[in-house]
């Protein structure tokens, strides 16, 4: 209906105004710009202004530590299994209390492209994506970062799990949900 | 009463007393008489059926072992008796051990076999005591050992103590246990009847079942047949009924007598005003038997024909009072706790039975119990041995029969039969 | 042959075989966890549940279980077995930890994939999960036993199958613990298997933990070199180091399973101290200069002396390929040489033996798993082919008689009859033995009646033990046997056939005494360390210090290395490959596994991180395969062979070499077993010996004596102490029992050693075992005898 409306008022507007039709686009467009001129822009003046991102924004990646203050990554190499760019790399070891963990873990960011599939792919929660997007470097080995650089002192997105507390490695039967250990010794019940 | 016909309180009956009341003549007659292929036929005419709770005709696997199959062979005794709520293997073994003798060397002549070993629980103990001593008694008397009673047939018998767990009663896992390894069933086949003990021929029978054959012999397959109220029966049966009745214990009566007869006219009836809500016919491993039912004949035919089985014939009475997933719950923890290991049904499909049981009774659980335990039920059904089926039955008749009480646990939160102040049972 | 439909599509099999495998034969995999090929059905998982539609059995049953009969119309998808074996995932996730991530299995776990399969995501189990504790079970198996999932595998490989008692199953139902009594090392030879069989992360491989992850190694098919059986591996690498080494399936050769000498020994290739860069009097050089200054040296020595005063040296662990390009260069050159071999005992007792076997049908393991009658004479299995002995068992556990004829004391998993015979004792035996209508029946009770009823018969031979005319007696003893007796050979290296084969009569000990003589001044060494194994270091050593030049091509770091001019690091099997030809003449390839260099572990910076830079290669320069070397001198001395590349060394080989015409790789070669002499050559006399003296026999211990697993730090924990075994009563005249510390006076030095006692053992004879310490470095010579005034207690 809308069209039709238009086109009546064009073929009405051409048949009264004819060459007076172009002065009113022209017109139109002039009005445009001084509505505009007094309106305040919206654009940022980064980075003296600096926009908050939400909090699922996909930035710099980092490696949280669980509730308790322990890092969560157990170097299961999920995350460079995953990682279309093949940008994380790790080697695993095993911690004097047993525990598996990182040895070395490194990210290129020269190749990330900050998909946040390995944040995806995680079991522990351990490596996520932060909205920071400042990182700059001059060098592009500067790029290259390394555990000690993800590695950070807080828990990141999530604040309660610990996937410590669900693996059934360490200390045997002390975690929700599992029983005492089985003494394979005494056939009684 | 053919087979506690000697039965004495308080002991046993003496080799003489055995004797004197026709012991050990059918044992002549078939070693002087029959030859080992008539005693076989005589067995399998009289329908004679194990009475260990599988119910295959005896005669049938006694024919198992040909003529020209390897020896030495050996006679299994099945003394095991661990399946919940059976205890006529034990009152028999109490009132006439020499009449399981007498059965174990005829049906060892009829098949062949040399050697004979009465496997028994570690709980009879004092039955252990006891069978080695009248083993001994036996022996000296020629009836057991080289040449007996002189006429070239040779048999040993022998006393072995289990060494525990349930498992033990299945007969392949009984023959593992006798040969010193882990008590986990076999796969038949090959039969044990060609290849059981120490790859050997070996025929292994229930005590029961061995106790009827020298009245067999000495009698008759038709007299035998004749015993039975049912036509497909053959032979009486020692009833146990525990539970709830007035007068709890081990009836010996004829093959297919109605479960009513033997609940309110043996057993005495329920206590004191109380009503019967349901039944195990059999031991722990069958269906729960509603009240609509009571008039089944308690014989193998018979309760296959309304869907159940014979089992051991133990009769195991519950009352109103009874909550029934407490009961079943009681069945499962007993189950699950006596699993082998071996498959994987049986070893955790019990325990998540078991699981969802006790929430049900402790009233933590949720709507789509039910139906998970029925998938769970109907899962267990193929596992590698018959204790996991078995534990299957009361399960499935749980939810079956009683579906509105289980409803009602999840409903209310809890078992609805439980007074204040109980203890979870 | 039963002929059934599976899905449809109809298939028809050998009798025998169970519908699980009938199944797989048309490319449809049905979960299974407990089902495994070696170890029969068990019937325990209840996971290869499938539909049975039509036929002699009908509903819902176990594939593995059931043979394949004629008329059977299988179901696979049917949703009756579909729902069930996705309860029974269901079950085993019930108590199944949340391990994944920590879980080194993860990968390649067969648990994973039928779990994914079946499509189980939600928790519906309400109840706590069952727990654990784990047991120290060595150091080649790590235990985490709540991963466990029952399947009875382990059980029924380590107990059945294999023999050996202390792992088992302990305790009942869902608290079975398969464990030892005690936490301990597993006693088995064999017990790194475990980690093959296990389908969780149950039992995980102890050296190889949290190392890397299954997608990231580089994995390719190769051979395990530790022994003449010739057993077909997989190998993994990651990061320039060998991380794994897993058995890899051959129907024909190792069936499912290798040894654990086999699957710990490759660590010799991580060595740390294995050359890596070319050196020249010890300083380390470019390939070029090193190139150069060999050729140099090797024209020098040519000028001044002719082209017989260098000697090549080759060993029975080189490659197929390098054996030919050395022999031809040597063709060409007109070097003496290639020694192949110590002496001129072994290398005729080499070819007796490969004669003698290849003239009475050749066994292989198969034919020992398949054999009604064993004989074993001069062999050890567990100790010098170990897989041997698990051919051995299978063939016990069908029924098969197996007697030994041996002074060791041998163990093996099975009852068996062994008679402690050697020299002229076994010669004897043997001969009466042929002659006589109870053959050895005297030494060997039971035999007569074993024989009677056996069809197929193997006799097994080894040369390490027995000497030269005991090996002829052995050949005429099994041509007596008629029937259908095979010989198994078991020799000392892997490629030993081919040396056998390519052999000219030069020795290694013929070479040493040209070199007293002055007329060889200068020493090839391909792949070869004289220094392992010789009794006489003393000789040895003044030998190769008055050499004008030592060239040594190798990888191992050896002690002819260190005493070595020029050194010219050679490639691994691993980095190169190579063709190998085993016991019974297979010829077998195994594939590069990697490009090689210095491991990333050896190289990371201070922190434990690898290093920050730009690089065009990894570090450590690529070895090149010995027979690549060796084409490049040749092309500098202007010997050039013409051959570019591996395909060309076979064109030529099989010109050059009848043994090698039309054989295919995986065939075995049809060898004539190249004259041996019926004189041959003098056998050298045995030493007299007073009745204060014993005979000294050197032998070689499953963990400890191999040349390349005693550079494995891995099988350190495993190796034996020094050991010498005695007669028992000779022993307890003497007032020795077994445990008591000796020193035996050898030389100038004293050697210490741990008793050992056993009825077998010949009276005048005295069995010794370097074990761990190699053969001592300080011995200048071990002698024939040893005397009771050479022995002191501790």
């Amino acid at each position: 209906m809308g069209e039709k409306r238009e086109g009546r008022s064009r073929d009405e507007a051409e048949r009264r105004e004819g060459g007076l039709h172009v002065l009113g686009a022209i017109w139109g467009g002039f009005a445009t710009t001084l509505k505009h001129l007094f309106r305040r822009p919206i654009t940022q003046q980064y980075p003296e202004v600096r926009r908050s991102l939400p909090e699922r924004a996909r930035g710099r990646i980092i490696l949280t530590r669980d509730p308790k203050g322990d890092e969560r990554c157990v170097a299961c190499e999920l995350c460079s299994a995953v990682c279309p760019v093949s940008c994380i790399s790790m080697q695993a070891a095993q911690r004097e209390d047993g525990r598996r963990y990182a040895l070395w873990f490194r990210i290129n960011f020269a190749r990330c492209i900050f998909c946040g599939l390995c944040e995806e792919a995680c079991p522990t929660l351990a490596i996520q994506l932060t909205p920071d997007f400042e990182m700059i470097k001059a060098d592009p080995l500067d790029l290259l970062y390394e555990k000690e650089d993800l590695l950070v002192d807080h828990c990141g997105k999530n604040t309660y799990y610990d996937y410590q507390e669900h693996c059934g490695t360490g200390e045997k039967g002390m975690r929700p949900g599992e029983l005492p250990p089985v003494d394979p010794k005494t056939n009684l019940p | 009463m053919v087979l506690l016909r000697n039965r004495k309180p308080g002991r046993i009956a003496t080799l003489e007393e055995y004797k004197a009341s026709g012991g050990y003549k059918a044992l002549e007659r078939a070693l002087r008489e029959l030859s080992p292929g008539d005693v076989c036929a005589m067995v399998l005419e009289s329908g004679l059926q194990g009475r260990g709770g599988a119910g295959f005709p005896a005669g049938r696997k006694w024919m198992g072992i040909a003529p020209d199959a390897p020896k030495p062979r050996y006679l299994i005794a099945n003394a095991d008796e661990m399946e919940p709520g059976t205890f006529k293997d034990r009152v028999l073994l109490h009132a006439d051990p020499h009449q399981v003798l007498e059965g174990m060397l005829i049906a060892g002549y009829a098949v062949g076999a040399s050697q004979g070993i009465i496997f028994v629980r570690p709980a009879y103990g004092r039955i252990a005591e006891i069978l080695e001593r009248e083993v001994e008694l036996a022996r000296r008397a020629n009836l057991v050992g080289p040449n007996i009673l002189s006429s070239g047939f040779s048999m040993d018998i022998k006393v072995h103590r289990s060494g525990g767990r349930y498992i033990c009663g299945e007969g392949t896992a009984q023959i593992n246990a006798i040969m010193g390894l882990r008590p986990h069933p076999r796969e038949t086949p090959p039969r044990t009847t060609e290849k059981g003990l120490w790859s050997l021929p070996t025929l292994l029978h229930n005590v029961e079942t061995l106790a009827c054959v020298p009245h067999i012999i000495a009698n008759g397959p038709e007299w035998f047949k004749g015993l039975s109220r049912s036509p497909s029966g053959s032979g009486t049966k020692l009833y146990c009924v525990s539970g709830a009745v007035s007068r709890p214990g081990c009836y010996e009566l004829p093959m297919g007598t109605p479960l009513r007869e033997i609940i309110y006219q043996h057993g005495g009836g329920l206590r004191q005003g109380r009503h019967l809500k349901a039944c195990l016919p059999g031991g722990a491993s069958t269906r729960f038997l509603s009240p609509e039912e009571l008039d089944v004949e308690m014989d193998f035919e018979g309760l296959r024909r309304i869907g159940n089985r014979l089992g051991t014939g133990a009769v195991i009475v519950l009352d109103d009072r009874t909550c029934m997933v407490k009961a079943t719950l009681n069945l499962i923890r007993f189950f699950s706790r006596e699993s082998c290991g071996w498959c994987t049904p049986c070893r955790e499909g019990l325990n998540f039975a078991r699981e969802l049981l006790e929430r049900l009774e402790e009233g933590s659980a949720s709507f789509d119990y039910p139906e998970i335990l029925r998938e769970t039920a109907r899962g267990l059904c193929n596992a590698y041995c018959p204790l996991a089926p078995g534990a299957a039955q009361p399960l499935e008749s749980l939810l079956d029969l009683f579906a509105e009480e289980v409803m009602d646990h999840i409903k209310k939160g809890g078992c609805p039969m439980k007074q204040p102040g109980q203890q979870r049972g | 042959m039963p002929r059934l439909t599976i899905d449809g599509q109809v298939i028809e099999v050998p009798p025998g075989t169970k519908v699980i495998d009938a199944a797989e034969a048309l490319g449809i995999v049905i979960p299974r966890l407990c089902y495994h090929p070696a170890l029969g059905p068990a019937g325990a998982c209840r996971l290869c549940a499938v539909s049975f539609l039509d036929g002699p059995v009908k509903g819902v049953l176990m594939s593995c279980s059931i043979e394949a009969r004629d008329g059977m119309v299988v179901s696979t998808e049917h949703p009756e077995a579909v729902s069930f074996r996705k309860q029974v995932i269901e079950w085993l996730m019930m108590n199944h930890p949340h391990d994944c991530p920590v879980c080194d299995e993860g990968g390649h776990c067969l648990l994973q994939e039928v779990t994914v399969a079946s499509g189980h995501c939600r928790r519906r189990y309400p109840g706590p999960k069952r727990t654990f504790v784990d047991q120290d079970l060595g150091p080649f198996v790590q235990q985490e036993m709540n991963r466990c999932i029952h399947c009875w595998r382990c059980r029924r490989f380590y107990q059945d199958y294999a023999g050996y008692r202390d792992f088992g199953a302990l305790g009942i139902g869902w608290r079975t613990y398969f464990g030892r009594a005690t936490s301990g090392v597993l006693e088995s030879p064999f017990s790194g298997n475990l980690v093959d069989i296990c389908p969780t992360g149950a039992l995980t491989d102890k050296p190889s933990r949290f190392m890397a992850r299954r997608w990231d190694v580089e994995r390719a098919p190769s051979l395990c070199i530790h022994c003449s059986l010739g057993c077909n591996v997989t190998v993994s690498a990651h990061l320039r180091e060998i991380v794994q080494v897993e058995a890899r399936y051959n129907g024909d050769v190792n069936g499912h399973f290798i040894c654990d000498r086999g699957r710990y020994g490759f660590d010799y290739a991580n060595h740390p101290l294995r050359p890596r860069s070319p050196a020249v009097m010890g300083e380390e050089t470019s390939w070029s200069k090193a190139i150069a200054q060999a050729v140099a040296g090797i024209e020098e020595v040519t000028r001044a002396h002719g082209p017989k005063a260098i000697g090549v040296v080759s060993s029975e662990r080189a490659s197929l390929e390098a054996m030919v390009t050395l022999s031809l260069l040597c063709e060409e050159t007109g070097w003496e040489g290639p020694a192949f071999f110590q002496d001129e005992e072994t290398l005729v007792k080499n070819r007796l033996l490969a004669q003698v076997a290849l003239s009475h049908g050749i066994a292989g393991l198969r034919e020992v798993e398949k054999a009604d009658l064993i004989l074993i004479v001069g062999t050890d299995p567990i100790c010098e082919a170990p897989l041997l002995a698990l051919a051995i068992r299978q063939a016990w556990r069908r029924g098969a008689w197996v007697g030994a004829l041996d002074p060791r004391p041998i163990e093996l998993p099975l009852t068996f009859e062994q008679s402690g015979l050697w020299d002229e004792e076994l010669k004897k035996a043997l001969l009466k033995g042929a002659q006589r209508e109870e053959g050895l029946e005297e030494v060997l009770p039971g035999w007569k009646e074993a024989l009677d009823r056996s069809r197929e018969i193997v006799v097994i031979l080894g040369p390490t033990v027995v000497d030269i005319s005991s090996l002829r007696r052995c050949g005429e003893f099994v041509s007596k046997l008629g029937k259908k007796a095979r010989i198994f050979p078991v020799f000392r290296g892997p490629n030993s056939l081919a040396a056998s084969a390519l052999s000219r009569e030069s020795t290694f000990r013929s070479l040493a005494r040209k070199i007293r003589e002055g007329k060889i001044k200068a020493l090839l060494l391909v792949e070869a360390d004289p220094f392992h194994g010789t009794k006489m270091r003393g000789e040895l050593e003044a030998s190769i210090r008055s050499l004008e030049l030592t060239i040594v091509i190798d990888y191992l770091p050896s002690e002819v290395v260190k005493r070595a001019h020029i050194l010219i690091p050679s490639a691994t099997i691993y980095e190169g490959g190579g063709s190998f030809i085993n016991q019974e003449g297979r010829l077998q390839r195994a594939s590069p596994v990697h490009r090689g260099g210095i491991p990333l572990r050896r190289n990371l910076q201070g922190n434990l991180r690898p290093p920050r830079t730009f690089a065009k290669g990894p570090p450590g320069e690529t070895a090149k395969s010995s027979w690549q070397v060796l084409l490049e001198l040749g092309e500098r001395i202007g010997k050039g062979l013409g051959i570019e590349d591996k395909e060309d060394i076979w064109k030529v080989a099989r010109e050059r070499f009848p043994f090698l015409w039309q054989v295919e790789p995986g065939g075995r070669i049809s060898w004539e077993g190249g004259g041996v002499q019926e004189e041959a050559m003098e056998e050298e006399e045995d030493p007299s010996q007073s009745s204060q003296e014993m005979r000294v026999l050197l032998v070689t211990s499953t963990f400890a004596g191999e040349e390349l697993s005693q550079y494995s730090s891995k099988l350190d924990p495993v190796r034996n102490e020094a050991r010498a075994f005695f007669n028992e009563e000779v022993a307890s005249q003497r007032g020795l029992r077994r445990g008591d510390r000796i020193w035996i006076r050898m030389g100038d030095v004293r050697v210490p050693f741990s008793v050992k006692t056993s009825p077998k053992v010949p009276s005048k004879l005295l069995i010794l075992d370097p074990g761990n310490e190699g053969l001592w470095r300080e011995v200048r010579e071990v002698s024939k005898t040893i005397g009771w005034t050479e022995i002191e207690r501790a």
